[in-house]
């Protein structure tokens, strides 16, 4: 079954803008795979705020650290995203969101509701599944929140342009073991230092193999401040340390490996 | 032309009252004339200007803002967002064809009470 229809697939998978005979659209779903390859994020929604945790992979020790984040990026005042995928397809996103969020904030006076700045893009990404005969675009988000309509808010998004609201999720290599991981560990109204060691955790499952270092994990949290603002912060790496023992030691008490 | 438009924003909404008359010198084209437009379940317009600019503005505006709430689930725009948007239209059309409207705009928001707004 599954060698008949890879063979069929050759013939309809070189265009976006063709459906193949099982209908589907090829193009996209190795858009798809392709993220599958990339670094992992995970996002975690907590009572107070959201954790955005994503492996850093350090191709050379020759490279200049890169501007503040490789993996995080704000959008607007209450709204950042996380990346999975190839970087380069993702900035054009990114410029998207951001003027998208400026343009209404500037029309309205009033700050873009998380989930239609999540819409927009991902209408974006949609357009190039289907016109243009434009290849999609190579990069799944893990978009973080808040507005005053729905508090905070959690978002993924595919190449494929479908997007969803989740409690926790992971995208990139080894979502699977990550996300069967999260389904028994998430708890509803934990509070955003929870959802951080839960996010380590996490990490440390979907790396396995590197041994968990500061240095090789991004960790963003987004709360709000007394003036009910958002704040956006990436633990620095005393932070991240700190964080990370502080996992290894509650792993080790507990008696798991 | 020559109607008036009155508002007054209080704890838990805004009062508007407007004038009926639809007339050019001698010709009087009605007298039932609704110079107040609903805009969402919580705010209206009450305009004042040319036949023409008024009708054509009220209703663009009326019903971008509908489109807004059935485009994104539900979600309301506050009082002040939706004057902004109407504002900015007006701006925009300044230095093409002007719409020759006065308006008050006025909306209810929860936490907020009535606010009215001038443009």
């Amino acid at each position: 079954q599954l060698l008949i229809s890879f063979t069929m697939a050759r013939r309809y998978d070189s265009s976006t803008t063709t459906f193949s005979p099982e209908g589907r659209l090829h193009q996209v779903e190795y858009a798809i795979e392709a993220i599958n390859n990339a670094g992992t994020c995970i996002g975690i929604l907590a009572k107070d705020g959201i954790v955005m945790a994503s492996e850093r992979r350090i191709t050379s020790g020759l490279l200049a650290p890169a501007k503040t984040s490789e993996k995080t990026y704000k959008l607007c005042h209450h709204a950042a995203c996380n990346v999975a995928g190839l970087t380069a397809d993702a900035n054009i996103l990114i410029d998207q969101a951001r003027l998208r969020a400026g343009r209404y904030e500037y029309q309205y006076q009033e700050p873009i509701p998380v989930e239609q700045l999540v819409e927009h893009v991902c209408n974006y990404k949609q357009s190039y599944t289907q016109y243009g005969g434009l290849r999609p675009f190579g990069v799944a988000f893990l978009f973080a929140g808040h507005d005053q309509h729905h508090g905070f808010q959690l978002y993924q998004s595919d190449p494929s342009g479908n997007y969803s609201g989740w409690k926790a999720t992971v995208i990139g290599a080894n979502n699977q073991a990550g996300k069967s991981l999260l389904k028994s560990d998430y708890k509803e109204d934990g509070t955003v230092q929870e959802a951080l060691k839960i996010a380590v955790k996490v990490l440390n499952k979907t790396m396995d193999g590197t041994a968990a270092s500061a240095d090789k994990m991004e960790l963003f949290t987004m709360t709000l401040n007394d003036k009910k603002e958002c704040v956006h912060h990436i633990l620095t790496l005393e932070e991240a340390k700190r964080l990370i023992d502080a996992v290894e030691a509650e792993s080790a008490s507990a008696g798991d490996s | 032309m020559a109607d008036t438009c009155f508002g007054v924003a209080y704890e838990g909404g805004v009062v508007l009252a407007t004038d009926q008359s639809n007339a050019r010198s001698i010709m009087v084209y009605q007298t039932n004339l609704d110079k107040i437009t609903e805009l969402t379940s919580h705010s209206a317009m009450a305009v004042s200007g040319p036949n023409c600019d008024l009708v054509n503005f009220t209703q663009y505006i009326s019903k971008n803002l509908q489109l807004y709430e059935l485009a994104n689930d539900g979600t309301k725009l506050s009082t002040h967002a939706q004057a902004n948007f109407a504002r900015g239209e007006l701006a925009k059309a300044l230095r093409k064809g002007p719409y020759q409207v006065n308006v008050l705009m006025a909306g209810y928001d929860e936490g907020k009470g009535g606010s009215l707004y001038f443009m």
